[in-house]
């Protein structure tokens, strides 16, 4: 039983995205470390948000295939964020 | 007309009555209660026990959970049937989806709690990446994710490749990973424990402890699943026109890391 839609992906695919996301860990890293040399902290932070997104972003396209399956996958996953983000906003509102 | 209606009830499957959902909602429905009753004391014909009303729901749920989770599986794998596919989406995976998009929110708002908690009390966050070491430790736990979600995805592609023993080597090093991961988490606990960080020493460390903790149990639940897809593996059970159950894990072993990721960049490497 498996899945028709979801193609094969080659290990060097894998591979090639690894060595990505692993790079993106030691520039986050370096860029929380840059507020003891006094960079302000509101681009620390975009820069550091950016390369979260990028990391989630490549994860969930190439290894959880969602850059080849089905869009209604796709929905889920914004239906999903749509309402934590709601959720966040709100627990922004109250606990604030 | 009739004849008709016969063939197409053939290809649609209803799945036998179970009863492990309602175990399963009963061990989940105990957690909360227990996180509740944690400081309650238990008494028993007068003699005070050392452990608290909310400890024994905790464990208790927990237990309750697994037996509840594993029984469940166990019948899945046992009455395994072909579900057609409808307008290009698996009925499976489309399920699994759904449930991730239920984890999604519910990690959204862990997290979005930390952080709001955290902009508040900004000393106690010091504690998580202060001295370097801790720091050090978070960053290799994140590598040692990330790497599993690499030898899970060759796992998939080595027995979407008829390799079984490679999809089995993979799995291997998806579960030690993940132990590996749950150990150092543990370690960091406790020291953060010893520096005075816990669920109860302030709203930060309840929120924080909360988030993590939950992460580590999807991640310790991912360890046992794991182990049952090896021995799914070691029993025949995937080949290369059969693989949907690697796929299916490898789907909430993904969103696990992917919640790490977030967990790292939000909690841990944000600026005071």
């Amino acid at each position: 039983m498996q899945s028709s839609h979801t193609p094969h992906t080659s290990p060097r695919t894998y591979l090639t995205v690894f060595a990505w996301l692993a790079a993106l860990t030691v520039i986050e890293i370096i860029v929380s470390a840059a507020s003891a040399v006094g960079i302000p902290p509101v681009p620390q932070i975009a820069i550091l948000v950016t390369i979260a997104v990028i990391k989630a972003a490549l994860v969930v396209l190439f290894y959880m295939h969602l850059r080849h399956d089905s869009r209604w996958y796709m929905l889920i996953l914004f239906v999903g964020l749509f309402f934590a983000v709601l959720l966040g906003r709100f627990l922004l509102a109250i606990l604030k | 007309m009739t004849h008709s209606v016969e063939e197409h009830s053939e290809h649609i499957h209803l799945p036998k009555p179970t009863f492990w959902p309602l175990v399963l909602g009963l061990g989940l429905g105990m957690l909360p209660f227990g996180v509740i009753l944690l400081e309650r004391d238990l008494v028993v014909g007068g003699q005070k026990l050392d452990f608290t009303l909310g400890q024994a729901l905790l464990a208790g749920g927990l237990f309750v959970l697994l037996v509840a989770m594993g029984g469940w599986i166990w019948s899945n794998i046992r009455e395994r049937v072909h579900v057609p596919e409808m307008a290009g989406v698996d009925s499976t995976k489309f399920a699994m989806w759904c449930f991730l998009g239920t984890e999604i929110i519910i990690f959204g708002g862990l997290i979005a709690r930390v952080v709001v908690v955290w902009t508040r009390d900004p000393a106690a966050h010091t504690l998580l990446v202060q001295p370097f070491t801790s720091l050090l430790l978070v960053s290799l736990n994140t590598f040692l994710l990330l790497l599993s979600s690499l030898a899970m995805v060759l796992g998939l592609a080595a027995i979407q490749r008829s390799n079984r023993n490679g999809l089995v080597g993979w799995m291997g090093g998806v579960m030690l990973l993940g132990i590996a991961f749950l150990s150092i988490q543990g370690y960091e606990f406790l020291k953060l424990g010893s520096e005075g960080l816990s669920l109860s020493s302030s709203q930060f460390g309840s929120a924080f402890f909360f988030l993590t903790g939950n992460h580590g149990l999807h991640v310790f639940i991912g360890v046992i699943w794991c182990l049952i897809v090896i021995l799914r593996a070691l029993g025949g059970g995937f080949n290369e026109h059969n693989w949907q159950g690697v796929e299916i894990f490898g789907l909430y072993w993904h969103f696990v890391d992917v919640v790490w990721i977030l967990i790292f960049t939000l909690v841990y490497l944000m600026p005071a």
